[in-house]
Formats: C-alpha cells, structure tokens, sequence
C-alpha cells in the first residue's frame, strides 16, 4: 500500500486534519488511474495553492501582521548583531575575532529569523504558514529596496536577477511555524478547528 | 449577494447536478465532462473553501471507505443563498446574450 505520511504532514500543515484527509483521500482515489507522479504533484500544487489562499484571503490582517512584525525582525537584527560583535570584539583574542564574529552574526540573524516566524505563526490561527510566506515577502521586498534605494540614488544600480532572490534564511521563518503547528497537532486544535 | 466567478459557477452548477453525491473527485469529473477543462484540484478545493466562507455551499463529511485509504469523502450542497446567486449569474449571461448571433451558439 501507498506510504501517504509525508503528503498528510504536507496537507496538514495547511489545513484542518478533516480537511486535508478529504482532499488526499480525493487525490488517492483519483490516483488509481492517474499514477503516483500525478498524485505527488498534485499534492504539492494543492498545498501551495491553500498557502497562497490563507495569504490573500484575508490581505489585510496577514500583511499587516507581517508589517508589525518585520520591524522588530529587522531592527532586534541589527541591534543583536551589533550588540553581540561588540562583546566578541572586548572579550575574545584577536585571532578568533574573525571566525568567531562571522559565527555570532550567523547564529543570532537564523535564530532571531526563527522565533520571529514562530511568534508570527502563534498570532494567526489556521494559517500559520501563510502568515509566515506574508512575512517573508515583506521582508524580502523590504532588504531589496533598501539596498537598492541607495545605489538608484547615486545612479549606480544595475539590474541583475540574481539580486532579486530572496536570502535562503528567511525559510527558517518557515521553521517557526511548522514547529507552532506541531505544537497545534499535539493539542488536537486541529482537529476541534474543524 | 456576492458576486461570482466563471469558475464558482462551473463549482456551484456541477454540486447541483451532483445532488447528495458532490464531493472533490465527483465534482472535478462532472466540470471536465461538462465543460472540456480539467480543474486542477488546488483551484478546485480553494474555490470550495471560498464558497463555504461566503456561506454558498455547505459540508458535511461522510463515513471513510477503504478505496481512498481509509479517509472520508467530504459532500458539498449548495445553500439557499447559493442557488440564488448562480441562478441570478445565469439570467445576467442570458440577458447580455440576448440578440446576439454567435457562430454556434444556440441563438445562432
């Protein structure tokens, strides 16, 4: 028989469990004929596509969220990291200055990026990965003006695709909420949200 | 009384051809063989979720069956506000269709 488990954590992780069960039950029933490369694909546009809907259904809260809180990501950033390299800079020897400013950098900005996703996924109920894919877009649109502002002002900016990809740790925003939605799975709210 | 969509519509009219047995497999199949488009399920099941949140359709889930692994079938049924908003959708198409000679079309 089939192994369905990580397509239910998929589904789930979307929507309420009755609901996801319905939906794969659906797919299942219809990859009978179809074969397994339909039902995983499927599977993937569906989630994808009740992401984007728990997103825009309600616009206004989820951006405004996202808007609320991207500041205090930014700017704890920013402060943490500047906090933090300069207790490196007092405390350490100056030959693990480097390797060790590069580390602290790294370690606050990905958890910080972490427990703001969390933060964000316990305020929105039900859609906690939505709100989490509002916060990174604001983000993203956010960093990418404001290092690109400076350089259109002094008429330096040239456009390259490359400088448009969002950085791979605002997924770790994702990470907050699939751990919130653990969370809501052990309690069962999923199953009483239905 | 919201308004709808193309594809609410082709959603809202396949449930009421459905009857009591309107559920995601059913109604996709139903819009395919009606209509010529396959509706990806993602489009499908958003569009159920926004029916229901407009409080046009209703659901309810059914006992789960070995064939689909043990899960249940979710059934829709359209609600009285349903049924008047597609109907008054139709008779506004039918009104802007009115005296036109499409190449084969029924007034044609």
């Amino acid at each position: 028989m089939h192994n369905d488990r990580i397509a239910e954590i998929l589904v789930e992780a979307v929507t309420t469990r009755a609901r996801a069960a319905s939906i794969l039950g659906d797919l299942r029933e219809t990859a009978a004929s179809r074969g397994e490369i339909w039902f995983w694909a499927c599977i993937l546009r569906t989630a994808a596509a009740l992401v984007w809907r728990g997103m825009i259904a309600d616009w206004r809260s989820t951006f405004g969220l996202a808007l609320r809180w991207v500041w205090l990501l930014l700017g704890a950033e920013v402060a943490g990291v500047a906090a933090m390299l300069t207790a490196v800079d007092l405390w350490l020897p100056a030959h693990w200055l480097a390797s060790a400013t590069v580390g602290v950098t790294y370690a606050w900005m990905l958890g910080w990026q972490f427990q703001v996703g969390r933060w964000v996924a316990r305020r929105a109920p039900g859609r906690e990965l939505s709100a989490c894919l509002a916060l990174v877009i604001v983000q993203w649109v956010l960093e990418y003006v404001a290092t690109t502002a400076p350089l259109v002002a002094l008429g330096k900016f040239t456009f390259h695709w490359q400088g448009m990809l969002p950085e791979w740790e605002y997924l770790l925003s994702f990470g907050g909420a699939i751990v919130v939605l653990r969370g809501v799975r052990i309690s069962g709210r999923a199953v009483s949200a239905e | 009384m919201p308004s709808l969509g193309e594809f609410e519509q082709f959603v809202l009219l396949a449930i009421l051809r459905l009857g009591d047995h309107a559920y995601g497999v059913a109604i996709r199949e139903e819009i395919r063989e009606r209509t010529g488009r396959e509706p990806a399920p993602g489009a499908l099941y958003t569009t159920l979720d926004r029916l229901e949140d407009k409080g046009l359709i209703a659901s309810r889930l059914g006992d789960p069956t070995p064939q689909r692994g043990g899960r249940a079938k979710r059934f829709f049924k359209v609600s009285e506000v349903g049924v008047e908003a597609v109907t008054r959708a139709q008779r506004s198409y039918r009104r802007l269709l009115e005296g036109l000679r499409l190449p084969g079309g029924a007034n044609a």
